[in-house]
C-alpha cells in the first residue's frame, strides 16, 4: 500500500481517489503568506464585483436573460430574492499570471472541493508538520451554514434535509460533511427518494413534508432536465415551489444567476466601455483580475490572441476547448456534457507549470487556485493539479504556510 | 459581436432606466460620516457602504443602525416592516434614524 493511501486511510469518509484514479496527493505545497494575502484580496475584491451585478442582472428583462442563455424556464426563479447572500458557499477559481491572479470563473451554484479546503487540508498540514493555509476557516463555513439554514427554516421545527446523489462518493461525502457542520436536527435523503406534488411541496421518501432543501452538489439547469417516470418536469415543478415560497433551497436562486458564465461577459462589458455603473476603484479591480470574456471569438481572432471556449454552465473542464490566435483547436476536453447551452470565449492565460508526486512518481502539472467565498467574504484556498484543462480528474495538492525566512 | 452587443444593449437599458434619472425617488443617502461613500442596494431597499477604508465597508445601512450582513438586516424587524410597506424602495424608513416600532 502506498504511503499515498495509507494516510489517506486515517481520514474518514473522504475520497483520496477518484474515478479509480489517485486524487488527494501525498504532499504539501508551501506557500508563502504573501500569496495567500493577495490571492484573499483578489477573492474579495471579484466577490464585490460579482455580487453588485447580481442585483443588476435581476432587473434585465427576459430577452436579455436568454440572450445570456439563461433557461427560460428557471427565468422566474432568478428574478427571486432571498434573506441569504448571493451565494452562501462559491468559489472563485484562479489562475496565477505574470500581473496576478486572474479570475477564470466563478462556482456561484454548487461548488465541491469543501471537504478538502476546510477539514482534509488541516490534517495533511499536521502530519506534514506545517501550518494550514486555512487555519480557523472550518469555524466560519460552520457559522455561515448554521445561519443560512437557520434563516431559511424560520422556524425551531422546519424540516431540514440535506440532498445529493447517493451513489457519488465526492457529493454524498461532501454534504454530510456539511450537514455535521450544520449540527442540528436535519436528515440526509438522497436526490431520488425525494418525492414532489405538484403546487404543494417536496416530500421525503416517507412523506415528510421538507422545508428547507440543501443541495450543495445539484446544479439548477442539471435539476431542470429531471422528469419523472410518467414525463412530468419535476424539476421545473421543485422551482415552481420555489417560487411559490413552499421550499426553500441552499444555495440560493441568486447563486444560479451569477453561476452563468455570461456574466463576465457582462462584467468585462461594462469595464470596457468604462461604464458608471462601476466606481473607478472598481473598473481597477476589474482591469486586474477579470479576463476579457465576450459571447463571440471575433476581439481574440482580431488581435490574433489564444483563446478559450467554455460552456455557459460547465464545471471541471467538461466541453472546455483551447484555440491559438488563428482560431485552430489546439486542445479540447473529451468530457461534452454541456453542449446544450451557449458559450463564451475567454482570454487564454497559461496555467502555471509544478512538479508534483503521485503515488512516488513526479510528473509536470498544471496548476490553479481554488477560493472559497462564505457570503461573498474570501476564506479558504486550496490547488489543483492537472492539465491545461482543469478537469474532474486532476489533483487535490493540498497547501501550507512557508515559514518565515529569516 | 452580435450576440455581446446584443447583450449589452439589455445590460445599458436597464441601467439607463434604474441609473440617474431615477436617483431623485430613492431614500436620502445616510448622514453618517463613518462611511465616506455610499451606494444604493436596489434588492434589500437601503443604502451599502461602499468606502473601503470605512470600518463600515459592505455594511447595510438601515434606521440609523450599521448591519454587517444581509441576512442581519433582514432579521431586523422594523426592516422587515418597511419591506412590507409600500413605501418599500420609494424612499420611507432607510436613511432616517428613528424605525417606529
Amino acid at each position: 500500500m502506498s504511503d499515498r493511501i495509507s494516510f489517506y486511510n486515517t481520514i474518514h469518509d473522504f475520497w483520496p481517489d477518484l474515478y479509480g484514479q489517485p486524487y488527494a496527493l501525498y504532499d504539501v505545497l508551501l506557500i508563502s503568506k504573501e500569496t495567500t494575502e493577495q490571492l484573499r484580496d483578489a477573492s474579495t475584491r471579484a466577490s464585490h464585483i460579482f455580487f453588485k451585478v447580481a442585483s443588476l442582472l435581476r432587473r434585465l428583462d427576459e430577452e436579455t436573460l436568454l440572450a445570456m442563455y439563461y433557461p427560460k424556464e428557471a427565468i422566474p426563479f432568478l428574478r427571486l430574492t432571498s434573506s441569504l447572500s448571493e451565494s452562501v458557499i462559491a468559489r472563485l477559481d484562479f489562475v496565477e499570471s505574470n500581473e496576478g491572479f486572474k479570475v477564470m470563473e466563478l462556482n456561484a451554484d454548487t461548488p465541491t472541493f469543501i471537504k478538502e479546503l476546510f477539514s482534509v487540508n488541516k490534517q495533511v498540514c499536521a502530519h506534514f508538520r506545517c501550518a494550514d493555509v486555512n487555519e480557523g476557516e472550518a469555524y466560519k463555513l460552520q457559522m455561515a451554514v448554521q445561519e443560512a439554514v437557520d434563516i431559511s427554516a424560520g422556524r425551531d421545527d422546519a424540516y431540514i434535509v440535506f440532498t445529493a446523489h447517493e451513489d457519488n462518493d465526492e457529493d454524498r461525502l461532501t454534504v454530510l460533511y456539511l450537514q455535521q457542520l450544520y449540527g442540528k436536527a436535519s436528515r440526509f435523503v438522497p436526490l431520488d427518494k425525494l418525492q414532489i406534488i405538484p403546487h404543494e411541496g417536496l416530500y421525503d421518501e416517507k412523506g415528510k413534508k421538507i422545508d428547507v432543501l440543501y443541495r450543495q452538489t445539484f446544479p439548477i439547469e442539471s435539476l431542470l432536465l429531471d422528469y419523472d417516470e410518467a414525463g412530468a418536469p419535476i424539476g421545473q415543478m421543485l422551482l415552481s415551489l420555489v417560487c411559490a415560497g413552499k421550499l426553500k433551497v441552499i444555495n440560493p436562486p441568486s447563486a444560479f444567476l451569477l453561476q452563468n458564465k455570461a456574466v463576465q461577459a457582462v462584467i468585462w462589458g461594462l469595464h470596457e466601455e468604462r461604464n458608471s455603473f462601476f466606481s473607478d476603484e472598481e473598473h481597477e479591480w476589474i482591469a486586474k483580475h477579470f479576463l476579457p470574456t465576450y459571447l463571440e471569438e471575433d476581439t481574440f481572432l482580431m488581435k490574433r490572441m489564444p483563446y478559450v471556449k467554455k460552456p455557459i454552465f460547465g464545471r471541471e473542464g467538461d466541453t472546455v476547448e483551447l484555440y491559438d490566435g488563428k482560431g485552430s483547436k489546439t486542445l479540447e476536453e473529451t468530457q461534452k456534457s454541456y453542449e446544450a447551452y451557449g458559450f463564451v470565449y475567454q482570454q487564454y492565460v497559461d496555467l502555471p507549470v509544478l512538479q508534483i508526486d503521485v503515488n512516488g512518481q513526479k510528473q509536470d502539472g498544471h496548476m490553479m487556485y481554488g477560493s472559497f467565498l462564505l457570503n461573498g467574504r474570501a476564506s479558504s484556498i486550496g490547488c489543483r493539479v492537472g492539465g491545461k484543462i482543469t478537469n474532474n480528474v486532476a489533483y487535490y495538492l493540498p497547501l501550507g504556510i512557508q515559514k518565515d525566512e529569516g | 459581436m452580435a450576440k455581446t452587443t446584443n447583450m449589452m444593449i439589455g445590460i445599458f437599458a436597464v441601467l439607463g432606466t434604474v441609473g440617474c434619472g431615477k436617483d431623485e425617488a430613492l431614500p436620502p443617502k445616510p448622514d453618517d460620516l463613518s462611511c465616506g461613500e455610499y451606494e444604493f442596494d436596489y434588492d434589500a431597499g437601503v443604502w451599502e457602504c461602499d468606502d473601503r477604508t470605512s470600518r463600515y465597508y459592505g455594511h447595510y445601512f438601515y434606521g440609523g443602525t450599521w448591519f454587517q450582513s444581509r441576512q442581519a438586516l433582514h432579521a431586523y424587524a422594523p426592516y422587515q416592516k418597511y419591506k412590507q410597506s409600500p413605501g418599500f424602495k420609494k424612499g420611507f424608513g432607510s436613511g432616517s434614524a428613528v424605525s417606529g416600532s
